[in-house]
């Protein structure tokens, strides 16, 4: 099932009744490659979690397919997406558990979705708190695209990795039929062909 | 009934000259607890006071609504003085604390006296406050404990959390690793007490009823039955206590309400 269109509409997202990011306008057509740029501090980050429903809709109109959102459809929308957040709090424990409750219980890992990011079957005997960030930035998308969402919505994913491991990552994210929001300080996803950028307007 | 032979009221004054050992350990030492200790010791022999007088009372009376009563006051009473010292929101967490706590303990409690101890009255004061206020005691702090420690890990480890949601964990699936944590961090305690039980110390049940005249091996299965069952009221409170918390403490979107949860400070 495809990605639904997400459609922001003067939004504006926030907590407690104070506005984080916005007003945003952007609408977002499955399959979609979308870079988020704008100062520090103008909420990039905040949008995708607005989008995910973990912060609040102050004003204007936030659509899923034409519909406006609801705590049912944001569900659904959980369910069809892959998120990973810029702190990359995976939890504790090994590897190969945390793995295990990632991916819904008929996928099997395969060797090729670790050895796709230049990882091996050794990792999965490793706790997760003695990764390096750049292990951890990969397991996470292993996990998430093992999971075959259709919304990627990807915080500094590439920040701790080396230039081929990027080049990789970036050229297998622009590939997919999945709608992609993208977040990051990395120069190499702006030079990719398949995304626009959007600007976010800094919140008064 | 042949119980332990009274203590006089003089005799037991005898009992406070012991206490002036730390007294003086505090005052040459400068421990600065001589106040506090001076204090504690009076009010505990004031309440105990009172508890002997409405005990004897309740004992007498033996009436089951008057002991259901005195033993919702005793819930009342707990589950308020332990979410006063905690992290905790009183307003949102005492009605579902006392739901939790009365549910577990009553229902423990009447299995004991129907099936362990066989009572013909159920409600029969000595076993029912008795053996309530022990399982009140035992689990609720555990309870509280428990319940601060699993909302504060999803406060603190939100990024995680919400990593859990937001790649399609429904609420009870992203909860698991916390409801996890607080579970076993509240059993681990009563089961190390099982494992030395009788080894290291003789338990205070068993104890009072060894002097109160009872025959060693008839202690033994009451400390037995009575370990079991704080073990069980306080799982059943922990898991009772998460469930009715869980509706009010995270809004529809599974976000934690932090207002709703946490004391402002």
């Amino acid at each position: 099932m495809l990605a639904p269109t997400i459609q922001l509409k003067d939004t504006v997202f926030g907590l407690a009744g104070k506005p984080i990011v916005g007003p945003v306008n952007l609408t977002i057509s499955p399959g979609d490659k979308i870079l988020l740029e704008g100062r520090s501090g103008c909420g990039k980050t905040s949008l995708l979690r607005g989008i995910l429903g973990f912060l609040g809709k102050l004003q204007g109109t936030y659509r899923l397919d034409q519909e406006e959102m609801s705590p049912s459809a944001i569900w659904r929308l959980r369910q069809q997406t892959g998120y990973i957040s810029q702190e990359l709090q995976l939890g504790k424990g090994r590897v190969r558990d945390w793995l295990k409750d990632c991916l819904p219980p008929t996928r099997e890992l395969h060797e090729s979705d670790l050895s796709r990011f230049h990882l091996t079957n050794a990792i999965l005997e490793q706790n997760l708190e003695d990764l390096s960030r750049g292990e951890r930035q990969r397991l996470a998308l292993v996990a998430m695209l093992a999971r075959e969402p259709q919304l990627y919505l990807l915080d500094e994913v590439t920040s701790a990795l080396n230039e081929s491991l990027r080049n990789l990552v970036v050229s297998h994210i622009a590939t997919t039929e999945a709608t992609v929001l993208v977040v990051s300080h990395d120069s190499i996803w702006k030079g990719c062909e398949a995304f626009r950028t959007y600007s976010l307007p800094v919140t008064s | 009934m042949n119980g332990a032979p009274d203590i006089s009221w003089l005799a037991l004054a005898s009992c406070f000259l012991l206490l002036l050992l730390p007294l003086a350990v505090s005052a040459k030492l400068r421990l600065g607890l001589t106040r506090d200790l001076l204090v504690a010791a009076c009010r505990m022999t004031l309440q105990l006071i009172l508890a002997g007088l409405y005990l004897g009372y309740l004992f007498e009376w033996n009436h089951a609504g008057l002991n259901l009563a005195w033993l919702a006051v005793m819930l009342i009473a707990a589950s308020g003085s332990v979410l006063y010292n905690s992290a905790l929101r009183w307003g949102t967490f005492i009605v579902p604390a006392f739901l939790a706590l009365a549910l577990a303990t009553l229902g423990i409690v009447l299995y004991l006296n129907a099936f362990v101890v066989r009572l013909e009255n159920l409600f029969e004061a000595r076993y029912l406050i008795v053996l309530g206020g022990m399982l009140l005691g035992n689990c609720l702090s555990a309870n509280i404990i428990s319940a601060s420690r699993f909302y504060q890990a999803i406060d603190k480890n939100r990024s995680a959390y919400e990593s859990r949601l937001g790649n399609g964990a429904p609420l009870n699936v992203a909860l698991r690793p916390y409801v996890k944590e607080s579970l076993t961090a509240a059993l681990r305690p009563g089961i190390a007490a099982m494992m030395t039980m009788g080894l290291v110390s003789l338990p205070g049940m068993m104890t009072g009823q060894m002097l109160g005249g009872s025959d060693p091996s008839v202690a033994i299965k009451y400390q037995i039955a009575i370990m079991i069952a704080i073990f069980s009221c306080t799982t059943l409170s922990i898991s009772l206590f998460l469930l009715l918390t869980r509706r009010v403490c995270f809004d529809p979107l599974g976000n934690l309400r932090t207002h709703l949860v946490f004391k402002s400070n």
